[in-house]
């Protein structure tokens, strides 16, 4: 009891040196609690996916050859399949995501970033969507879409919505929306009239993509899926309404996992550092009552008693910050959920509570423990001699064994994974290797403190004197806690470079590979899974000034090999220009063979993997029903574009496969007539005015996208670093704070013997600096050698070139000197205005 | 009766006047109203050139405030005082911080030495603040004096107490001050390594010309002092020249006397 007294007494003795560690916590935890609370909510809304829209059975054509088309039905089968299942209804719809909807202002309608369905209105199927303002569509040319759909892309009934599919243009006027069940995720869909949905999205009337069937009273779903098995003549593939229901929370909870397993990641980090200033909060509070500890020792407090009091303190610190921590993350949940659109309340499980406070106090109570331990070895005698606990030498060599051997495995993993000849093995390794070197090097920091200091020391204290020298030794006085706090910047730092390594390496090889392997002027790409229907393809060619027009066709398809063994692949199918517009570089033959009559390409890797070589030959189901054989007339090197892929010329296709089979283009390529490039460029741009979806970029355009793609995942990444780093920042502050609250007697002694205030701050920001570049410079070396070794594992795929972004590295460094500046500040000031004979009366 | 006239030996150096620091209706008050303590109460001394002056008188005579007073590091409620000629109360801290720097060397009675530095630098350590070139002729002859000629590269940690304490009077002497203040230098050394210090500083006062200013409760110690001054609340009460131990403590046993009866 009298002991939980004195902890509570110190704990509060000491609020203010215990204040940044609250704040570390604090932070980390609002991260962690934030995170959670915001995919609990997003997750309860995920679950409650609606189910509107699925029918009791869902009846598809299982696809058994290639071929990139949906596979479709008649009339006479949705007939068919009702009588032979017995089921209730039987209806005919075409569904796809392979559409895209402009509205009247022009925008691409899209739900909150998630594609919007085309599918046909159907009211009878169970589960049917019902109108809840304006009337079902009626005539060919009426549509109906769900309400927060139509709000996120403000259409009002009686507005016209052109849906371009992959086989024409079709004009809608929106007569109604469908309502939204409260508490649910309604799926954004645009419900057509099965007319215009075939003529838009099949090129083809009288046929549907699937078939919905409800079951008779009496029958569950899943009777009806085997009914369909056991009796339909055709290669049915079925889908039940819970397995759906399934599919459509899983899509919806998937994004809201990625999010929270890479926030909870950062956080993490965040909470990594905090440790790192709790651990040295706590070694220098024990540090400093050393005297005290040694005292009740004397007294006959035991080891445990003593040990047990410090870890009290933790407990208690890491539940005030925690608590705190908890209250923060509920408002960045829903800062969270305003930015992802979410307009539910914050759910608010107890088991996230739990877990978010278990988290701090177990990190804090847990980083203490050394330092408790430390505090319970204290002797009696201690409380007679003059000095503090000798921090340090004692696990210095071990130390130092324990923290190269990590880093010489770590490093032998990096090796490794720069040698490795494929990706996969590759990554596993780098990641491996980024880990272990990691964790090696900040055992090790304390050690390489020594080391380092002195040389950072001799570049840049020289010039300050005795000012200097003191900030060097002040720095180097305790290397265990010097390197914690640099261990605690450099986590953040060497990250920040490796990723911009990486990020500029690829950035800079993309570069390389367009100017040297690219002859097209213009690229001209629908989103992610469209296509440029034939109405775009026309006025795309209807362009004034362009030399070539390249059409470019993805398929899906099934290929045997000459040993028989089946895979199903991706196929390019282009015209002959196409080897203009994209240079693909070949380990062996020709690429204009490859176009040529039945020729293809295969890369490299699919030629090892399978023995292939020039000469082989492959039977390829291009279509339905349509197997042609083609001969491998080239091998292609990897590149970063259109990777892993094959090629064959578009006549290869044509010949072979019925119109109706073969599809849109998935990508255009055009080069423009000497000097007409602007004016093509703005031709091509009027042209496709009204297909807002699809892009059309010159090359540079088509370059500065790439890098902005790349610099927004960066930034997004290097703001959520920016919470580690600022973390480890506080922790600087802190280090410095309280060896500066140690040290006032030296300091008074210094002011005494002459030393003025200016020199004191310039003393303690020189010390701050100089442990926040020592820190910078690990970071940043051990980011160069994760860099490096990342790009030679993207050099497999392609991204040739290492670029090494000096200027972040130039911004690292400089950052890290202002972090030094920034976190001396206080202590600077705190210690300058000490009055000398308070501190050298000090006891 | 006693030596009160015995004038002093050592000649006045550098052509200055006599008096190496001055205090002059020094008060020195903390706090106010009931809680108001007067540490000084109208002080007026002259701590002569080339001499030892030992300041003595009973716990919370106010010793350590005179000192500190008189070394810039406290200020004054009212009075004037000179340091080496510069009158100090009307200093800005910056000039202050300077003249503790250049004129002043101090010997505390515990915690002298940055831990950080070996002794050489810890020496020179005022020097090396102001940026100036220390004198090697002169630190050589100091740290022969103070024989820690061979313990120059030693951290503080690795020496004894009063090896410490002979390093801070090094430090002290090093940069030539006007005036060198020891607050209790040898309180917490034993009696031979207290003997070491103080002989020590009377040899600086002998052949170096010196002027050095000491506080303590030490009969024995205030002996090897040209002249002692007597505090007892806030005043000061007596001033003795060529003091011996017997004769020092005789005049502290009268004082504790008149302080019981009155
Ligand atoms: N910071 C302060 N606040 C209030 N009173 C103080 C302060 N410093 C000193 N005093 C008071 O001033 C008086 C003189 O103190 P001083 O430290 O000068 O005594 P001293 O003669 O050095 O005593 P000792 O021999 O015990 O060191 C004492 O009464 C003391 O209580
Ligand atoms: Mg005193």
């Amino acid at each position: 009891m009298t002991m939980l007294k004195t902890s509570l007494r110190n704990l509060l003795a000491h609020k203010g040196r215990m204040l940044l560690s609250v704040i570390a916590v604090l932070i980390s935890v609002s991260f962690v609690s934030g995170t959670l609370f915001y995919s609990d909510t997003a997750n309860s809304d995920a679950r409650s996916a609606s189910r509107t829209g699925l029918p009791d059975v869902a009846v598809a054509l299982a696809s058994k050859d290639g071929g990139s088309q949906p596979l479709t039905v008649s009339s006479e089968d949705v007939q068919r399949l009702k009588e032979v299942t017995d089921a209730a209804r039987a209806v005919g719809r075409v569904t796809t995501e392979s559409v895209s909807f402009i509205t009247a202002s022009h925008q691409v309608l899209n739900a909150s970033g998630r594609p919007v369905t085309a599918t046909t209105w159907d009211s009878v199927s169970r589960n049917a969507p019902v109108v809840s303002k304006g009337r079902a569509p009626r005539d060919a040319s009426d549509a109906v879409l769900d309400t927060e759909t139509a709000a996120a892309g403000d259409v009002e009934i009686g507005d016209t919505l052109r849906v371009v599919g992959p086989f024409g243009t079709s004009v809608v006027e929106i007569t109604g929306f469908t309502g939204v069940d409260e508490g649910q995720t309604p799926p954004s869909a645009v419900y057509l009239q099965p007319r215009t949905a075939q003529r838009t999205l099949l090129g083809d009337t009288g046929r549907y993509t699937h078939i919905a069937l409800t079951a008779a009273p009496g029958t569950t779903p899943e009777q009806l899926a085997q009914r369909v098995k056991e009796f339909a003549e055709r290669p049915y593939e079925t889908k039940t309404v819970n397995e759906a229901a399934e599919e459509r929370r899983e899509t919806l909870a998937g994004g809201v996992a990625v999010m929270k397993y890479v926030l909870l990641g950062f956080a993490g980090l965040s909470l990594l550092v905090g440790a790192f200033l709790i651990v040295n909060t706590f070694s220098m509070l024990v540090a400093q009552r050393t005297r005290e500890v040694g005292l009740l020792r004397a007294v006959g407090a035991s080891r445990r008693q003593i040990g047990r009091a410090v870890l009290f303190e933790a407990v208690f610190l890491g539940a005030t910050g925690s608590l705190m921590g908890v209250a923060v993350g509920l408002g960045l949940a829903v800062i969270l959920l305003e930015a992802t659109g979410t307009e539910s309340a914050v759910v608010v499980r107890p088991g996230t509570l739990l877990l978010s406070l278990g988290v701090g106090i177990i990190v804090t109570a847990g980083s203490a423990y050394l330092p408790a331990r430390r505090a319970s070895r204290v002797s009696p005698m201690a409380a007679l001699r003059d000095h503090g606990i000798s921090e340090g030498d004692a696990h210095g060599r071990g130390r130092a064994w324990i923290g190269g051997l990590l880093t010489a495995a770590g490093a032998a993993s990096l090796v490794g994974a720069g040698l490795a000849e494929r990706s996969e093995p590759g990554a596993i390794l780098l990641a491996l290797g980024v880990v272990v070197t990691l964790i090696g090097f900040i055992i090790w920091t304390p050690v390489l403190a020594r080391l380092l200091i002195r040389l950072v020391s001799l570049a840049v204290l020289r010039p300050f004197g005795a000012v200097g020298r003191l900030a060097e030794r002040n720095a180097l006085r305790d290397p265990r806690r010097t390197g914690a706090t640099a261990a605690a910047l450099l986590i953040g730092l060497s990250l920040v470079t490796g990723l911009s390594v990486t990020g500029s390496s690829m950035v800079a090889s993309v570069e390389e590979q367009l100017d040297n392997s690219t002859g097209t002027d213009f690229v001209i790409e629908p989103p992610t899974g469209q296509l440029i229907n034939a109405e775009a393809e026309r006025a795309v060619k209807s362009v004034d000034g362009l030399k070539t027009v390249t059409d470019r066709k993805r398929l899906t398809v099934t290929l045997v090999t000459p040993g028989g063994k089946k895979t199903r692949s991706s196929l390019i199918a282009a015209d002959t220009s196409y080897l203009r517009d994209l240079h693909v570089a070949t380990v062996a033959g020709r690429m204009t063979d490859a176009y040529g009559v039945g020729g293809m390409s295969v890369d490299e890797n699919f030629a090892k993997k399978h023995g292939l070589d020039v000469g082989s030959a492959l039977q390829v189901g291009l279509a339905e029903g349509v197997t042609t054989q083609l001969t491998v007339k080239a091998v292609t090197v990897e590149s970063p574009f259109d990777r892993g892929a094959m090629y064959t010329g578009l006549p290869n296709l044509l010949n072979s496969v019925p119109a109706g089979q073969v599809p849109a283009n998935d990508a255009m390529y055009a080069t423009a007539e000497d000097g007409q490039a602007a004016r093509a460029y703005s031709g091509l741009k009027k042209e496709l005015a009204a297909y807002p979806h699809i892009r059309v970029r010159d090359i540079s355009d088509y370059k500065k996208s790439m890098q902005d793609q790349v610099s927004e995942v960066l930034t997004m990444v290097y703001g959520l670093l920016a919470l580690a780093i600022v973390v480890a920042a506080l922790g600087v502050v802190n280090t410095l704070a309280l060896s500066v609250a140690e040290r006032s007697r030296e300091v008074g002694l210094l002011r005494a013997v002459g030393m003025s205030r200016v020199q004191i701050r310039r003393m303690i920001r020189l010390e701050s600096v100089v442990v926040s570049v020592f820190g910078a410079l690990i970071g940043v070396g051990l980011g160069l050698a994760w860099g490096v070794t990342s790009h030679e594992l993207l050099a497999l795929s392609g991204f040739e070139l290492l670029d090494v972004s000096w200027e972040t590295i130039a911004t690292v460094m400089t950052g890290s000197v202002l972090v030094g500046l920034l976190a001396a500040l206080v202590p600077g000031r705190r210690a300058s205005g000490m009055d000398i004979l308070t501190a050298i009366k000090k006891d | 009766m006693y030596a009160d006239t015995l004038p002093s030996t050592a000649p006045p150096p550098r052509g200055k006047s006599l008096t190496a620091a001055r205090a002059q209706h020094v008060v020195k008050a903390y706090g106010s109203g009931a809680t108001r303590v007067v540490a000084l109460d109208a002080v007026d001394v002259a701590i002569e050139r080339g001499q030892f002056t030992a300041i003595m008188g009973p716990s919370g005579s106010g010793k350590s405030t005179l000192m500190h007073c008189l070394a810039g590091l406290d200020t004054v409620t009212s009075g004037q005082i000179w340091v080496d000629d510069v009158e100090i109360t009307s200093l800005p801290e910056r000039r202050l911080t300077e003249l503790r720097r250049d004129r002043v060397g101090f010997v505390f009675q515990a915690f002298n030495l940055l831990p950080t530095l070996n002794v050489m630098e810890n020496i020179t350590l005022p020097m090396d603040i102001a940026g100036r070139k220390p004198d090697a002729g002169w630190i050589a002859e100091v740290v022969e004096t103070v024989g820690l000629t061979g313990r120059l590269k030693h951290r503080p940690g690795q020496l004894s107490g009063g090896q410490q304490q002979r390093v801070a009077v090094a430090r002290a002497l090093a940069a030539r001050p006007a005036i060198v203040f020891g607050d209790e230098p040898t309180g917490n050394l034993d009696s031979r390594a207290g003997a070491e210090v103080l002989s020590f500083l009377r040899t600086s006062v002998d052949t170096l010309g010196q002027t050095i200013v000491m506080v303590t409760h030490d009969p024995v110690a205030a002996s090897y002092a040209d002249r002692v001054l007597y505090l007892a609340d806030g005043r000061v009460v007596g001033d003795m020249y060529g003091p011996t131990a017997d004769n020092v403590l005789e005049r502290m046993k009268q004082f504790d006397g008149r302080g019981r009866a009155s």
